[in-house]
């Protein structure tokens, strides 16, 4: 759940990379880091294998400007995508306000799409969210390869709730920020004025 | 749009000079890793060391369920003898909050973790009476347009 301080007038909101193992998650968050100024952007924290895969998580803290008087703040994090690692994706989703799921559009990734959609679903329902209601992104990864399903296809299996969709090759950085800005978007929309 | 803050600051804030030096940093976060509370110096870390002492509070305490006994009510710790770190929760009704400290160069931190524990059992007990001011559930943002996104995103380079 967002916090909004309004003693400092600060909104601060969590958003989670969510998608199978090596689809791009990471890669997204590297583009993000790498295209913002360093008085934006804290440390990026990686927790790593030894091979550069996810362990834990990645994390990014971004700063973003001013809106109708109150700085924002988004919380980037990517869940490892492995499929044992479902236990530090419960933790990691806690509390959290938006999420992208980065989908591998190879045709090969197909079952494993589905796999992590649905472990997605199951995780935040045991949180009590209710899925429609999340803002939600999904990400059309790796568009750049030659071997890919048509869209018609990804957005038939995976998006039967209708959200908003965009294509990205995030190696090259294509779609990252478009994702990024339609997933703040929808966050702020939902943003309570809660204090805790 | 009302003006409040989290009751768990002003009982901290109650309690600080129990710590004094430099070289004490405490954060208190929320279970999501959103910093609530900090007295860091660099003001470009907190966020890190935020989402960092949350996961390692959240990744113990999951692992300590391995023991089977799922009410373990512990304190995390992990250093040498004069640098390290110390965390605890906090829980009041449906709020729980991590927090804890990082220190270095330390002469004496049993003596240190015996304030710490004391801050902690503090705020637990400021919590307990206080209760939390009702939490406004508005949207505020609900009509925000495309162009106010775009100029949240000047900064990056696309
Ligand atoms: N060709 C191509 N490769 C990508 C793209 N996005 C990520 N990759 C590569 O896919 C691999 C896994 O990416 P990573 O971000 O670590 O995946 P994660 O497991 O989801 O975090 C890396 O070798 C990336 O360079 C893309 O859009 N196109
Ligand atoms: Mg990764």
């Amino acid at each position: 759940m967002s916090f909004v301080n309004y003693q400092t007038k600060e909104i601060n909101c969590k958003i989670v990379y969510y998608g199978p193992g090596l689809g791009g998650k990471t890669t997204n968050i590297q583009h993000i880091y790498s295209k913002t100024a360093g008085k934006n952007k804290g440390e990026m924290v990686s927790l790593n294998t030894e091979n550069e895969r996810t362990l834990f998580f990645d994390f990014l803290p971004l700063d973003l400007g001013e809106i109708r008087g109150f700085k924002t703040r988004l919380h980037l994090y990517t869940v490892p995508g492995q499929v044992f690692y479902e236990a530090s994706r419960k933790l990691i989703l806690r509390g959290v306000d938006g999420v992208v799921f980065v989908a591998d559009s190879q045709i090969e990734k197909f079952d494993s799409n589905m796999q992590s959609f649905e472990s997605l679903k199951d995780n935040l329902s045991e949180q009590g969210y209710d899925l429609k209601k999340v803002p939600l992104v999904m990400q059309w990864n790796k568009r750049d390869l030659p071997n890919v399903s048509p869209i018609s296809e990804l957005e038939r299996s995976l998006n039967n709730f209708d959200f908003p969709a965009f294509e990205a090759s995030a190696l090259s950085g294509e779609g990252v920020f478009e994702t990024l800005k339609m997933v703040s978007k929808l966050v702020l929309m939902n943003v309570k004025g809660s204090v805790l | 749009m009302k003006t409040t803050r989290p009751k768990i600051i002003d009982a901290i804030e109650a309690n600080l000079d129990l710590f004094s030096s430099d070289a004490v940093n405490i954060v208190i976060t929320r279970p999501d890793g959103l910093v609530i509370w900090e007295n860091l110096k660099d003001k470009q870390r907190v966020q890190e060391l935020g989402a960092l002492g949350c996961g390692l509070w959240q990744s113990a305490s999951t692992l300590a369920k391995f023991t089977g006994n799922n009410s373990l009510n512990s304190t995390l710790v992990f250093g040498s003898s004069a640098d390290g770190l110390y965390a605890n929760n906090v829980k009041i009704a449906d709020h729980e909050y991590i927090i804890f400290m990082v220190y270095k160069n330390c002469m004496n931190p049993a003596k240190l973790k015996l304030k710490f524990r004391s801050l902690r059992q503090q705020v637990e007990d400021f919590l307990f009476f206080e209760k939390e001011e009702e939490t406004n559930n508005d949207k505020i943002f609900s009509d925000i347009t495309d162009k106010e996104v775009d100029d949240l995103f000047s900064f990056s380079e696309v």
